[in-house]
């Protein structure tokens, strides 16, 4: 598994597996869709229909959400026990909706991401981070990458 | 996912309970790995959802870990792989404590497209606990220091 025989070989099938597994992802995962729904209502009516965390609410209205969302923007209509929606505009949402045989979509559960942008803004810092130790604790050497002593544990290393 | 502090943060309180000496940065980018290959994909192109939460998945990880270490020399790739995979581990097992509505985590890729997750903390919720967790890492780091030392 490690070792040097057949090395070039075994680089080139790892690439292919994991590449014919992401073909394989996005074969298999069609989620349903708002449009999909639509071609057939009979078939898909009470079907779920995910939106998921990139969606982002445009507008709220008492009885209706507009989202925006990466097919396309939807209105997904909020039944009587679901308002009024807790959210603000702008907003990152997740949310499971229920197609209607009528050829619209109704709010069966939602989350609101307020922090989203944030989560993302914070996590570049780390990842600077880390590739300058990265940077600092690997060299090349004849063809190949070498660990060395890293910045953080030359400070612990007993003396 | 929690923010990528606090995968760092998990992976420098795992790493020094398991004295991970000098693969600590391995360890770390293991940590981190699962969301530098897929979030990407996430963030800018929606569309590729699918594809990304394959990749965030422990069969397409576990190849990427063993591409990685094929890069090393010889005599480091089994425990670069080792380190890489490890924090990859860390990482999935903290993003399975988040709730998710809408997706999850597909543990059982590619045998099954079902997401699964525990459901405990909100996916922004590690912002929360963000000030106590930078503390933390930093009363460690202190404490090892002052051990080293003496």
């Amino acid at each position: 598994m490690f070792s040097d025989r057949y090395r070039l070989l075994k680089i080139i099938l790892i690439c292919i597996a994991l590449i014919g597994l992401l073909f394989y992802a996005y074969g298999k995962r069609k989620d349903l869709t708002l449009a999909r729904c639509r071609t057939d209502p009979v078939r898909f009516a009470g079907a779920e229909v995910p939106l998921y965390v990139d969606s982002r609410l445009l507008e709220i209205e008492p009885d209706r959400i507009l989202v925006s969302q990466p097919g396309g923007d939807v209105t997904v209509m909020v039944p009587a026990e679901k308002r009024p929606v807790k959210a603000r505009p702008g907003e990152h949402i997740e949310a499971i909706t229920i197609f209607r045989r009528e050829g619209y979509l109704e709010l069966k559960k939602i989350r609101t991401a307020p922090l989203r942008k944030l989560k993302i803004v914070i996590s570049i810092p780390p990842l600077l981070l880390l590739a300058f130790l990265l940077i600092k604790s690997l060299r090349w050497e004849k063809g190949r990458l070498v660990i060395k002593e890293s910045p953080i544990t030359k400070i612990q290393s007993p003396r | 996912m929690p923010d990528l502090v606090t995968h760092l943060a998990g992976a420098y309180f795992a790493g020094k309970g398991l004295r991970i000496g000098r693969g600590l940065v391995i360890f770390s980018f293991g940590a981190l790995l699962p969301d530098i290959v897929s979030r990407p994909l996430h963030i800018f192109w929606p569309r590729t959802f699918p594809v990304a939460q394959a990749l965030h998945s422990p069969a397409v990880i576990f190849l990427i870990c063993w591409l990685i270490s094929l890069f090393f020399r010889v005599d480091q790739r089994k425990n670069i792989f080792l380190l890489l995979i490890g924090g990859s581990i860390l990482h999935l097992l903290m993003d399975m404590l988040q709730k998710h509505i809408a997706g999850g985590y597909l543990w059982f890729f590619p045998f099954s497209c079902q997401g699964f997750s525990f459901g405990f903390l909100s996916p922004e919720g590690s912002l929360s606990f963000l000030p106590l967790t930078l503390l933390l890492v930093m009363l460690v780091y202190l404490f090892s220091q002052k051990k080293s030392g003496s």
